[in-house]
């Protein structure tokens, strides 16, 4: 096969027309051949860079070589055994931070594996063949993580400034983080459900909610995605709203693996 | 003092549950229909902190009640918002606030606006009580000249004596 010649991962196009390197670099961690070149030769049509990896192993190699931007994975076979591969990701930027945003894949969706994968550590679900569309409301969401450099990067999570607001109590602060964590799954699901039944109250609301609680605890960028959002249903105009929604779960992951090592 | 605290959202509860209450005896309603109920309680809270965004009735809805007649006169309500526009806030006032918080909140400012709250609701009572007291110093006052009539008609069975006494102290 020749996708994947000699080590288990290819590359795929790197060079725009003007010949510079343009797109993400991304991880397509899935054995079902079929699927995999249809997403690969999609992604490749939009200029990204793309490995394949066949198996857990292979995946937890490619992400120990390279820096990705954004990784697919199969849930479903069991050499993926894509539970265990995810933890060890996570584990390892719990140690060295960083949050590369991973999007669960299943063949055959039943009603409960968005929820599932989500609670086992994926910003994001897609049942097989992943759409166009999808791919481009992933791609946009991941595209807040642009190459800047470390020292211009807004902060993730201003504590401190939350602390200031809790008049430094810590006790206060353990427990209000973990009521926002609590609550926060729950939102982002009311915002998605509201985009399915295009209910644009729901969204406002949702997004109203998050964006008060993520002022306060100075989460200064996944705040604005939320004001946006509310904004926009507000203005009931959801069009746009599916890419936010995507940002804004990315967003809250980030903070998520920072704000649980208090 | 009693303080009522609406707030749909358990993180914002939280927060102004522990800021407020230690000075405070707080109680809690988690959406604008319980907050209404509750301050029309007879011994309930003269002081409340209303989130504006709420299920059931929203904090600028619950001020309107309370400030239509019959209105709970005394009750000092500090509307909590994110909605910085001037327009906004002036609806919120409009609506029958004494007051404004916008969000995120300064723990500073929200202990100063309250504790402004408070010196307002006991000045109000003691006004209260006070002319409680007066009302209670007329009633008596009246009662012992009604006394009077009784003992002298009881003396004279006049009537024009009668009626100059009690145009006299009338």
């Amino acid at each position: 096969m020749s996708w994947s010649a000699g080590s288990s991962a290819i590359w795929g196009q790197v060079h725009n027309d003007s010949g510079e390197k343009t797109g993400r670099r991304i991880l397509i961690a899935e054995n079902n051949t079929a699927n995999s070149i249809l997403l690969l030769r999609t992604l490749e049509s939009l200029n990204h860079q793309v490995v394949i990896a066949s198996n857990g192993q292979q995946a937890l190699a490619e992400f120990g070589a390279l820096s990705f931007d954004l990784i697919f994975i199969d849930m479903e076979s069991p050499e993926m055994d894509a539970f265990a591969t995810i933890q060890t990701i996570r584990d390892r930027e719990k140690a060295e931070g960083g949050h590369v945003p991973i999007i669960g894949m299943t063949e055959h969706p039943s009603s409960g594996d968005r929820e599932l994968c989500l609670s086992r550590g994926t910003d994001g679900y897609s049942a097989k063949p992943v759409s166009l569309e999808e791919i481009e409301t992933f791609l946009c969401a991941v595209a807040i993580s642009e190459p800047v450099p470390l020292w211009r990067r807004p902060i993730l999570w201003d504590r401190a400034k939350a602390l200031e607001r809790l008049e430094g109590d810590e006790e206060l602060l353990r427990e209000v983080v973990s009521i926002f964590l609590e609550g926060k799954p729950k939102m982002l699901a009311q915002m998605e459900q509201a985009l399915l039944d295009q209910t644009p109250k729901t969204l406002e609301l949702a997004a109203h909610g998050l964006k008060g609680e993520l002022a306060y605890l100075g989460v200064v960028e996944a705040c604005e995605t939320a004001r946006q959002l509310e904004g926009m249903g507000k203005k009931q105009e959801l069009d746009n709203a599916k890419v936010l929604v995507a940002r804004l779960r990315i967003q809250l992951s980030q903070v998520d693996g920072i704000m649980r090592q208090i | 003092m009693k303080l009522l605290i609406a707030e749909d959202d358990p993180f914002f509860r939280r927060i102004l549950e522990q800021l407020l209450g230690s000075e405070f005896e707080i109680s809690t309603a988690v959406d604008g229909n319980v907050a209404w109920t509750m301050l029309q309680e007879n011994d309930g809270p003269r002081l409340a902190v209303l989130d504006w965004v709420m299920p059931g009735m929203t904090g600028p809805e619950v001020c309107r009640l309370v400030r239509t007649p019959p209105r709970l006169a005394s009750a000092y309500l500090i509307l909590l918002t994110d909605k910085n526009r001037a327009a906004d806030i002036t609806a919120g006032l409009r609506a029958g606030a004494d007051d404004y918080l916008t969000k995120p909140f300064d723990p500073g400012e929200l202990r100063a606006r309250v504790g402004m709250a408070r010196r307002i609701v006991e000045l109000q009572a003691d006004l209260a009580t006070q002319v409680l007291a007066l009302e209670d110093a007329l009633q008596r006052e009246k009662s012992i000249r009604w006394a009077t009539i009784v003992r002298v008609q009881a003396r004279t069975p006049d009537y024009r004596v009668l009626t100059a006494y009690v145009f006299q102290i009338f």
